[in-house]
């Protein structure tokens, strides 16, 4: 039942950020094979004095477990420095409103969401964060983690290209990411938000004249710059508790739209970055259609469970305009759901809707998104989900003809499938047991109401976790040492686990000698593999997690108890 | 010579030297896996720099130049006061807002959850109370009206949910239903070049005309909102 002009404004939407993201990844294929761009006259003397500053050498090749070992280890770092920042917070400067330091366990969930790319908030940023906090705390932890995320990708498709057994440099990765991609992006995101409306002032409160006269304080700050990394980084975390739905941080359907396409930029160029990158351009289709199937479907759901809830029928109320519980109204819902669908599908995690009260099929198609992790999924990180489900699919299918596994010339033996498995199994582990832990202490000190909502919020806490997704169903009372603590882990493995297995397995591939294709070599670049591929991947996240939907989202559609 | 070859597909020097079996393909399988990496711990100084310089680029440089520059190229609304939040409106005589889960307090502490999920009797009892409240038991309500939004400050109603409220405007004001009906239509703010955002009417601004147009200022029954 869409109107003409809802068509037009999702299909004008989704279009612009494609075309974006296909120009973009083709840049990013050349950056990180360190081809000339138009931009290098800028920037390489300024990353020249980054790597004298760091004493590194760019152009030194590493093997996946020095590349892993760099990558944990700055972040890590980066880590400690944030939380003693946030611990410590109530005695640092830029702290207005006297902000006081958080407890060890928030301000250890707090660094660790920031870090792993998940922003996840178990804190209200109005009132528990300085403005110090948010600056040298947490935006800094978004651009890192957003490049990390990019570098981890590269290593991995470079796995593809090299024969050495090296998967680049790190520094050299992770420099190039940010200074020729994500703050020029950053900056550029930052200044259509400006001139589309949204504030940016380094005072933090401003007043507004109230109707009756008398004045209303506002939470105020740099919020345009802090937007366009939240969005274009997929970080997700909001400036203010209502993030997206927060009319000073978003504050008209227009900047909706355009924070759309700043979540689609660097989740969904990956694709054409790697056809690029394995000089096959080519392969880039297979992946995007399996994306955009996957991510189409869900969309038509969203657009359909949050058309209306036959729930409140009894009441003499009308749904002309759709769902509108929890949703803004500045905001057509095709709109709001088209945001939330791209923020929980790229692992963004912002939020527009306050999606406790979304209908019970718009909840399990956004928990199915974070299952999946892949459609497109988080930035970079997504895409590698992807190529693992691709190597076990294609192993699979290698299995059931009596072939030797391979892809784009590498053969795919128990080294990569090993950590395949281990990153596929990883997921549900860090999901199920911690929810099983919560739900033994008791469902309802988690959330109120009914068993099979209470159960669908605590399901989502940790399905966002351990996707470093971010977004957060609620009422949840979530700011507990146990919530905080286990959260944390959740969140470290749910994104360490799989980076290291990435480069592992690009690892065991680079050393690999190229085959020549044969008879037997599986297409790859063809509808048929896009089918496989979708097919596999619904398959194997069916089984691993249709039990609990049905014990939460799926029981509460049939009203139990 | 040629300068750059912008466009062009093959790669300008991949290390062929460390892949002698690339073309013939003669390698037996299993063999001839290059040898594994050296690894190399990073030094202290490259790890400590990265954090320090990170934080001072993108923690401090970026969002100082960029509030600098806000002020410059945007002053009107770099301080976000010209954008409207919700606020408590109580008098009949007014248009009201959607219900708001932080009572339309920006710094409540607390993020505005709807405190009840979609198939909860507390759904239904709280919409009737709404219903109740906003004295529309007798009409159809836009479902919106007797809910809350995401954010708890959002301004803005739907066109019907501001039609569905001139019956107690009029009654408590001295305007007629068709001057209340022409207002309103006057305030419907349409979607951006036709297709981006919905048709909404912002209550604050209604409220507003509403006032000039009847020659009455509201009672300041408004504090400053106190902060914690």
């Amino acid at each position: 039942m869409l109107a003409s002009s809802t068509l037009a404004d999702v299909l004008f939407t989704l279009g612009l950020g494609l075309l974006l993201a296909r120009w973009l990844g083709m840049y990013m294929s050349r950056l990180f094979q360190g081809r000339p761009t138009v931009v290098d006259p800028v920037f390489d003397p300024i990353d020249r004095a980054i790597y004298r500053i760091l004493g590194v050498d760019p152009r030194r090749p590493m093997g996946w477990k020095e590349y892993a070992g760099c990558l944990v280890l700055t972040n890590a770092l980066a880590l400690v420095f944030v939380f003693l920042v946030l611990f410590y917070q109530g005695q640092l400067p830029l702290n207005f409103w006297h902000v006081p330091g958080m407890t060890w366990d928030l301000a250890f969930h707090t660094a660790s969401a920031f870090t792993t790319n998940t922003d996840y908030q178990h804190y209200a940023p109005e009132t528990q964060a300085s403005l110090f906090s948010a600056l040298l705390g947490l935006q800094t932890l978004m651009f890192l983690s957003a490049a990390s995320g990019i570098a981890v990708l590269v290593a991995f498709i470079r796995g593809f290209v090299r024969k050495d057994g090296m998967v680049g440099n790190f520094w050299s990765d992770i420099v190039r990411t940010l200074t020729r991609l994500l703050v020029p992006l950053a900056a550029i995101g930052a200044l259509v938000l400006l001139f589309a409306g949204v504030p940016e002032t380094l005072a933090q409160s401003a007043h507004n004249a109230l109707l009756g006269g008398g004045f209303q304080l506002i939470p105020t700050g740099p919020v345009a710059s802090w937007d366009s990394i939240e969005m274009i980084g997929t970080n997700g975390g909001g400036y203010f508790a209502a993030n997206a739905g927060h009319p000073l941080q978003n504050p008209t359907a227009f900047t909706n739209m355009i924070e759309i396409v700043m979540m689609m930029l660097l989740t969904f160029a990956p694709p054409f970055m790697f056809g690029r990158m394995v000089r096959r351009p080519n392969e880039a289709y297979p992946y995007l259609g399996a994306i955009i199937v996957l991510f189409v479907v869900a969309l038509l759901l969203l657009f359909y469970f949050e058309a209306s809830n036959p729930y409140v029928s009894g009441l003499n109320v009308s749904q002309s305009h759709g769902y509108l519980v929890g949703a803004e109204s500045r905001f057509t819902i095709s709109e709001s759901v088209l945001f939330q669908g791209i923020s929980v599908y790229g692992n963004v995690g912002a939020t527009s809707m306050s999606l406790g009260s979304l209908t019970p099929g718009a909840q399990s198609v956004l928990l199915w998104g974070m299952f999946l992790q892949c459609a497109p999924g988080g930035e970079g990180t997504g895409f590698g989900m992807l190529l693992i489900n691709a190597l076990l699919a294609i192993f699979v299918g290698g299995l059931m003809v009596g072939r030797t596994p391979e892809y784009l010339g590498k053969k795919i033996g128990p080294d990569q499938i090993k950590w395949a498995i281990v990153t596929l199994l990883s997921h549900p582990l860090l999901i199920l047991v911690p929810l099983a832990i919560a739900v033994a202490g008791g469902l309802e000190q988690v959330a109120a109401g009914p068993g099979s909502h209470a159960f669908t919020i605590a399901l989502y806490e940790f399905t966002s976790e351990s996707a470093n997704n971010g977004s957060g169903m609620g009422p949840i009372n979530d700011n507990t040492q146990y919530f905080n603590v286990a959260g944390g882990l959740v969140m470290l493995l749910g994104r360490y686990v799989p980076m290291v297995a990435m480069l592992a397995i690009g690892g065991a591939l680079a050393r690999q000698p190229a085959i020549p294709p044969s008879t037997g070599t599986l297409r790859t670049s063809s509808v048929t593999f896009t089918l496989f591929l979708v097919g596999f991947v619904v398959i194997v996240t069916g089984l691993l997690f249709f039990p609990v939907l049905a014990m939460g989202p799926w029981a509460q559609g049939v009203n139990w108890p | 010579m040629s300068g750059r070859t912008v466009g062009h597909r093959r790669p300008p020097r991949e290390p062929r030297e460390l892949s002698p079996d690339l073309r013939g393909g003669v390698e037996p399988v299993g063999t001839g896996l290059a040898p594994d990496p050296p690894f190399r711990w990073p030094s202290a100084r490259s790890l400590v720099a990265s954090v320090v310089l990170l934080t001072l680029l993108t923690g401090l440089a970026y969002p100082f130049v960029f509030t600098e520059a806000a002020h410059y190229l945007t002053p009107a609304t770099a301080s976000g006061g010209n954008i409207t939040l919700g606020q408590n409106i109580t008098d009949p005589a007014l248009f009201w807002l959607r219900p708001s889960g932080i009572d339309y307090q920006p710094y409540s502490g607390n993020a505005s959850e709807v405190p009840y999920g979609p198939v909860d009797p507390a759904l239904l009892n709280e919409t009737k109370a709404y219903i109740a409240e906003y004295g529309l038991t007798n009409v159809t309500v836009p479902l919106e009206l007797v809910s809350q939004s995401q954010s708890g400050l959002d301004p803005d109603i739907t066109p019907e949910a501001a039609l569905v409220q001139i019956p107690r405007v009029a009654h408590f004001s001295n305007l007629s239903q068709s001057v209340l009906l022409g207002l309103v239509n006057d305030s419907i703010v349409h979607p951006t070049g036709g297709f981006i955002g919905p048709q909404y009417v912002d209550v604050i601004a209604l409220d507003q005309a509403l006032l000039v147009l009847e020659h009455r200022t509201l009672a300041a029954s408004y504090e400053p909102v106190p902060v914690r």
